[in-house]
């Protein structure tokens, strides 16, 4: 009992409720795996032809080994519409802490670290993606940065509903490059910060089942209108670590990327 | 005995007029030190005076007070004909005296004030979630007043109100009028205040936003020109959040006085310190 009380009082400090997932202390977002994995499974291409043929969505997927690096996909350079992409939000603030440009523990408005605006847009608040944006140096250099390896990914903005608020053009990205954000921030995972800006995605009830509760998940979960994006960091209990990424646009509904997704992830 | 009561009532009379708003202890027969001004050094809450001579003298006392109807209270000496008041913790006016021996000047100098513009009224902005007319953006000084809105954001303000949580709620930021989501200004830092009377230009300022918690009455805001060169600082006070999840979204309401370069100076950074 006094372990798990213990365990509680370490988890996640500050994060609010995420929709769906798995209850916060059993993410602790100060363990971090470091055990090597096995490489991919020999038909995990064979699995991911079967999800890129499922009727009622147009897929792009990919997983990678995070401890080899070895990775599969498929349409892997197609573009898919993103409705928040947080994950290259996450992705870029990783790559500008670590060369020292900000930190993503400085304190940006008065009440709160930069990496707490990142982990507010990640459980999904819209004006708190935007404003972390703004407060890593704008959109200019995110797209500067954007264009020197990923330039199959464009954030132009974030859509918002109050009167008057400005309209973007869409945001898209393909699977090459989400798995690239994954490594970024995979690699980063060793500064709390960045584990606490990305533990707990808002995971849907079908993927908390898929998932399980052993495993220490990372990640991103966008979703707008018909389209669904699913990226995560996934530690299991064996010590194997793998990237995730399923992309989906023209869904017939949201389930459909998480079976998606279900079936890449049992296929591991 | 009458004769001495009447005599001992105007030497009363006399010792209080002499205490009304000065009690600088100057009265003696040496010249009245002339043409104290502020240095061109002066900037920030560095103030540096500087006066004329006055011959065969011991040295020079400088006496400050925060309120122009206050009392004179001494700051420091020099044996020169400039003194500097280092980290200056609020405005006010600032005289100086001859001395030699018990002997002063027969008279105060001329005082130099560094008072900043103190702007008569409130002013009102709303955030984001106030009616796309209505103005979310404020531009201090000489052509001060509300700007801006949400339906027309090309303009070109200091700063402006932004509420990135929900319709209605008290949680408001300032931004600075170049950055976010209405950021076609120009760029101001706000700093949070350690004191009422004064900011202090080498500490921490925020350059993006400036998140207003609930006790917040003061705010420091450092502006600049189009090219991002200071050109003066602002206090606001007297802060007001009011929240409306029907109508104006969150309210702001303020005053402001402002610093924007004293006879020739640097901009100071010293405020009235009994306003809040």
């Amino acid at each position: 009992m006094i372990g798990l009380l213990m365990a509680m009082l370490v988890a996640a400090p500050g994060s609010t409720p995420k929709t769906g997932g798995l209850p916060p202390m059993l993410l602790n977002p100060d363990t971090v795996v470091t055990e090597s994995s096995g490489g991919l499974p020999s038909d995990l291409g064979r699995v991911m032809d079967n999800v890129v043929a499922l009727p009622g969505a147009v897929f792009g997927v990919g997983v990678v080994d995070l401890d080899t690096g070895e990775r599969i996909a498929r349409n892997e350079r197609r573009r898919f519409y993103m409705d928040t992409p947080d994950i290259v939000a996450a992705a870029y603030s990783v790559s500008r802490h670590n060369t020292g440009e900000f930190r993503l523990d400085s304190l940006v408005a008065r009440d709160m670290q930069l990496w707490m605006m990142l982990r507010l847009g990640q459980q999904g608040n819209r004006e708190k993606l935007v404003a972390s944006i703004y407060h890593c140096g704008d959109f200019a250099p995110l797209r500067e940065w954007l264009s020197s390896g990923y330039s199959n990914t464009e954030f132009n903005g974030v859509t918002r509903n109050w009167e008057g608020a400005p309209e973007f053009s869409s945001n898209y990205t393909n699977v090459s490059d989400c798995l690239d954000f994954i490594e970024i921030v995979s690699d980063g995972l060793v500064t709390t910060a960045v584990r606490r800006m990305t533990t707990n995605p808002p995971l849907s009830g079908e993927l908390e089942i898929a998932l399980g509760s052993s495993n220490v998940i990372y990640g991103w979960i966008s979703d707008g209108g018909d389209t669904r994006s699913i990226n995560l960091i996934i530690s299991r209990s064996d010590g194997s670590r793998y990237g995730i990424t399923v992309l989906a646009n023209d869904l017939c509904c949201a389930s459909k990327a998480d079976l998606g997704f279900s079936m890449i992830w049992n296929a591991l | 005995m009458r004769k001495l009561s009447l005599i001992f009532a105007a030497v009363m009379i006399a010792a209080l007029a002499g205490c009304a708003g000065d009690t600088s202890p100057s009265g003696g027969d040496l010249a009245i030190v002339q043409d104290v001004q502020l240095d061109a050094s002066s900037v920030g809450r560095t103030i540096v005076l500087v006066w004329s001579a006055v011959d065969d003298v011991d040295g020079y006392k400088v006496y400050f007070r925060a309120d122009a109807t206050g009392t004179y209270a001494e700051l420091g000496e020099s044996t020169t004909t400039t003194y500097t008041d280092n980290n200056a913790t609020n405005a006010g006016d600032y005289v100086v005296i001859a001395y030699k021996g018990d002997n002063t000047s027969e008279a105060n100098s001329n005082a130099v004030s560094t008072m900043p513009t103190v702007v008569s009224g409130t002013y009102t902005i709303v955030d984001n979630w106030a009616p796309a007319a209505m103005p979310s953006g404020f531009i201090f000084g000489a052509t001060a007043g509300q700007t801006g809105s949400a339906s027309s954001p090309s303009f070109e303000q200091d700063i402006y109100a932004y509420d990135d949580d929900y319709k209605g709620d008290t949680n408001i930021s300032l931004y600075s009028g170049n950055q976010g989501s209405f950021g076609n200004g120009r760029q101001s830092y706000f700093q949070e205040p350690a004191g009422n009377g004064y900011c202090d230009p080498a500490g921490t300022w925020y350059s993006t936003s400036y998140k207003l918690l609930t006790g917040d009455s003061v705010v420091f805001v450092s502006l600049t020109d189009g090219s991002n060169n200071t050109n003066g600082y602002a206090k606001m006070y007297g802060l007001s959040v009011v929240g409306s999840s029907t109508e104006h979204g969150t309210e702001l309401t303020f005053s402001y006085e402002i610093q924007v370069g004293q006879q020739g100076a640097g901009y100071l950074t010293v405020f009235t310190s009994s306003i809040n």
